[in-house]
């Protein structure tokens, strides 16, 4: 048994089988049980992904000879320079888009008295809710050469070409961005909000100014949260596939994760093992990275921003420029939120779609709301994605709940399984979708296509954001209340039952919200494996856009994101009132 | 939280990776009960009573669901109303990738599979059957397969299409070589998919001979032609929204119909039409082997092929001829020639379009 060996095997060296048998004895079962299921779960993935990047696959889909060809094609494509080039730049751009962004609402929310500040947060709370492909699509057909952008840039500077060509790195990186702006928002302003504002009041009555306040002063104790937000940024947009497929592939910028679906997409027969590699390679990548994101995110905490002595957080007073905050205020959400949702209520209305006109408005009406409404195959991919998201976030809040109360009590084996629940963060969603592809065709499990499927990639996926939650939950809760129940009489469980779990339960529903909403809003894990019987929104909403279903791919947009909005506003609620993380 | 992996998780992967490399067998289920073939003449009964019991059907089309699989599948579901059809819509890559996985993983979904270039390599898989229906004998010999795993729905040309508040009636192209005018540089599009510029490349060298076509192609390449990864449909959308003043693969049928519900696009077949066949096909062991020969029997029927001529799609049954507006891009009705691709020569020829593609216009 290697888990065994992990931890204890190292700090005693090379040790006798019998001791090896006595150290797994000292784990406690409920610790033994819970790595057998995350090590059941999480293992697999890494084991088909690396099996089949290294074997031939034949005609019948069967895997052939052992093979190193699929790592050697990668690196005499010619392309590859180009794809890991774009794969840098691209999540690069990303971030300092979304940073930015973000950070402008949240100094503008938290530590300022700007007008109707509290119009960002109603924005960002609906933002959670609408899936990416909804977003990305609204965006391309907003900036699309015919689109409204292209055609008011016209018509202020005139000229006859397009000035924005959205199918560029740089649309990449815009579409990415404002897609993580409202995250960047949720997540930054609590540092802002808990920055000491006495350092700003010594400022300004050395005479320095707003803006110079603002730059050597606020940015200065928020930096390094902005770096290990940046950070996270970066790390996402690396991983992230539906920008780079619905914004990228088009103006033909691969980065590593497009590369893989194509690869697997547009070849007849489809070439798993170039993609296996492609996957090997995206996850070494990944590790390093998270790797230095951690070394990172361990340094944030030696900038202590709240401390116990006369801590008071303080709006800034704008003074003439309080109105002028108050338009970026409402300019921010219009361009964030508003206006992609527009744009898609009026492709939504459309018999096809056409860049907005008032010749266009006769031509409005519900065909394709009506055509949702009462097609069976929307209404089972709606229920499909309740049920898959609900499941998911259940069994993701049972085993991380647990998971936590382990690992934050320090229980033996609790360092492995906090190991084992953080290794799937290594995966960047299309990989994991692809190692979980081969697991269900080449693992003999006749789960391919179904519902329970999707179900357990999304629990293994989402693990290492339930354990995070979890563990902030348990950390807040002193032993002393568990000792005191030991004292009197209590067994382990009984106390973990009676006193931890009831005083958990706002961290679990938070958790359970959080999970829920990842796991309908992506496309990427679900997209190989979905089958006809498992339809999701998500995946439904990218076929129709390579299928040519734009009215009803807004339609459905439309009704997916009225009933997320009442999620994620339950979510936030409770986040906002527990003080838990948002992200 | 540490994500560093420690030495014993990564001992537990590569032994686990080890002891699946030891081999791994899945098994295929063999319907004992097989209507596939049946000829007795009891079929009908046989296959009513078989499908009432499956009371189910999935379908695995390339057909665009708005325009054509959605009629079909309300028709189907209208004549035998005790069989609920199930669609799923794809490319035929997509397809395929998804059939050899059902297949692989002993859990087959789709009953009936119908698509464009797939006949060879469901073949080569070994994840198709032979078939027989009585609507077979109505269609020619030459779209048939001589070995029945395959039977023709409908027939596509492939052609330019433009947008007409872009384009004037006076500067279309006439030919093939007029795409290389320097006018059109930058304002054309086309569908990275085997459908899409692929097919183009084939049907080009099919028709120029590999050496002018590829001399051609490298010329259509300095044309800075936008590609995008989506079925050839998406491309025409993109013309009548105005992104791009002309497409060069679209299927001729479909700017037809977005025109009549008024869209500012317009087909333009170019001599000589590239011309490809769908088949339907049936996978070994469908999960509802009765209700998919009800299906096929169905599709090909006049029932069936009547109801591609309303949504304007071409039919491929001879006795059911295109729609009227149709009738007007079909290449022997206006003097063109037809570019015929048989779905052998489709397969044989794509790695080597593909090859081309990449040479001369992958960037």
């Amino acid at each position: 048994m290697a888990i065994a060996s992990t931890d204890r095997g190292a700090a005693t060296g090379a040790g006798s089988g019998a001791d090896r048998v006595v150290t797994v004895r000292r784990y406690p079962l409920k610790v033994v049980i819970l790595i057998g299921v995350l090590a059941a779960g999480i293992i697999p993935p890494f084991v088909f992904l690396i099996y089949s990047s290294l074997h031939q696959l034949d005609a019948d889909g069967t895997f052939g000879a052992l093979t190193v060809a699929n790592f050697t094609a990668i690196f005499h494509d010619r392309a590859l320079a180009t794809t890991l080039i774009n794969s840098a730049l691209y999540p690069l751009g990303a971030a300092l888009v979304a940073l930015s962004v973000g950070a402008a609402q949240a100094w503008l929310a938290e530590r300022t008295d700007a007008s109707f500040r509290h119009i960002l947060y109603v924005a960002a709370i609906i933002s959670l809710g609408i899936p990416y492909v909804l977003y990305i699509v609204a965006w391309l057909l907003l900036l699309s050469k015919a689109g409204p952008v292209n055609a008011i840039l016209q018509q202020l500077f005139g000229g006859a070409g397009p000035y924005i060509n959205v199918y560029s790195l740089g649309g990449m990186m815009f579409v990415e961005g404002m897609l993580w702006s409202p995250l960047a928002f949720l997540l930054l302003s609590p540092v802002f909000r808990n920055s000491d504002a006495s350092f700003e009041e010594a400022a300004s009555i050395c005479g320095a100014g707003l803006f110079s306040t603002l730059r050597h002063i606020t940015m200065g104790m928020v930096r390094p949260a902005l770096l290990a937000f940046g950070l996270l940024a970066f790390i996402k947009a690396s991983e992230a596939f539906e920008v780079p497929a619905l914004v990228g592939l088009p103006g033909s910028k691969r980065v590593l994760t497009s590369t893989i679906y194509q690869t697997l997409t547009l070849s007849i027969p489809p070439d798993n093992g170039s993609a296996s590699a492609f996957g090997v390679l995206l996850l070494i990548i990944m590790a390093i990275l998270l790797h230095i994101y951690n070394r990172v995110a361990a340094q944030t905490y030696r900038y202590q921003t709240v401390t116990g002595k006369g801590f008071r957080p303080r709006v800034v007073r704008l003074g003439r420029w309080r109105h002028a905050a108050g338009v970026l205020i409402v300019a921010i959400p219009l361009v964030v939120i508003v206006v992609p949702l527009a744009t898609i209520l009026w492709a939504a209305l459309l018999p096809y779609y056409q860049p907005f006109s008032v010749a266009a408005l006769p031509k409005l009406g519900l065909a394709n709301f009506v055509q949702v409404l009462h097609s069976r195959s929307f209404q089972s991919s709606i229920v499909n994605t309740l049920v898959l998201g609900a499941s998911a976030a259940t069994l993701v809040t049972a085993l991380s709940v647990i998971a936590g109360w382990c690992v934050a009590r320090r229980m033996r084996g609790s360092a492995v399984l906090d190991t084992l629940a953080a290794l799937p963060l290594v995966f960047p969603a299309i990989v994991l979708g692809l190692a979980f592809l081969q697991i269900f065709v080449h693992g003999g499990t006749h789960i391919y296509g179904t519902l329970l499927s999707l179900i357990i990639a999304s629990t293994v996926a989402y693990m290492p954001y339930g354990l995070r939650y979890a563990q902030l939950g348990v950390i807040q809760i002193h032993p002393e209340l568990e000792e005191a129940a030991a004292i009197a009489g209590a067994r382990q469980g009984t106390a973990f039952f009676q006193i931890v779990l009831p005083l958990l339960v706002p961290a679990m529903i938070s958790c359970w919200l959080f999970v829920f909403l990842v796991a309908v809003r992506a496309v990427s894990l679900m997209l190989l494996l979905v089958g006809p019987d498992s339809q999701i929104v998500a995946v439904t909403l990218f076929d129709f856009w390579n299928n040519g279903q734009i009215g009803e791919l807004a339609a459905l947009g439309c009704v997916w994101t009225a009933i997320m909005t009442v999620f994620s506003v339950a979510f936030l609620v409770l986040a906002r009132r527990y003080q838990l993380p948002l992200g | 939280m540490r994500i560093i992996a420690p030495r014993g998780a990564l001992l537990l992967i590569f032994g686990a990776v080890a002891a699946l490399s030891a081999g791994s067998a899945a098994a295929q289920t063999v319907a004992s009960d097989n209507p596939a073939m049946y000829r007795g003449p009891d079929r009908e009964q046989r296959l009513l009573a078989g499908a009432r019991k499956e009371g189910e059907v999935t379908v695995y089309s390339s057909m665009i669901v708005d325009q054509a699989l959605r009629p079909i599948i309300d028709g189907f579901e209208a004549k035998y109303p005790f069989v609920r059809a199930k669609y799923v819509r794809d490319d035929p890559p997509q397809q395929l990738q998804k059939l050899t996985a059902e297949s692989r993983a002993g859990h087959m979904v789709a009953d009936v599979v119908e698509s464009t270039g797939l006949e060879v390599p469901m073949r080569a898989a070994n994840i198709d059957q032979p078939f027989w229906s009585p609507q077979i004998a109505a269609y020619p010999e030459n779209l048939r397969d001589a070995q029945n795993y395959w039977a023709p729905t409908r027939v596509s040309y492939l052609g330019a299409c433009y947008n007409t508040n872009l384009v004037k009636p006076a500067d279309l192209p006439k030919s093939f070589q007029d795409f290389l005018n320097p006018n059109w540089k930058g304002k054309m599009v086309w569908s990275g998919t085997t459908m899409g510029n692929l097919l183009f490349i084939t049907g080009v060298r099919n028709f120029m001979g590999e050496d002018k076509a590829y001399t051609y192609l490298q010329k259509l390449a300095k044309q800075d032609i936008a590609t995008i990864p989506s079925a050839n449909r998406v491309i025409v959308d993109r013309v009548m929204a105005g992104e791009y003043a002309m497409c060069l693969d679209a299927f001729l049928h479909h700017p037809i119909i977005s025109a009549r519900k008024g869209a500012p696009v317009a087909s333009l077949p170019l001599d000589p039409v590239i011309t490809v066949v769908s088949s339907v096909m049936l996978p070994k062991s469908p999960p509802h082997p009765y209700a998919a020969m009800l299906f096929i029997d169905y599709l090909l029927s006049k029932d069936g092929q009547g109801k591609l001529q309303q949504a304007d799609y071409f039919p491929a049954r001879p006795d059911v001829p295109a729609s009227p507006d149709l009738n007007k891009i079909v290449p022997h009705n206006i003097g063109l020639r037809e570019n015929f691709i048989s779905p052998a020569k489709m397969n044989a020829d794509l790695p080597r379009s593909r090859q081309i593609y990449n040479e001369l216009f992958s960037k």
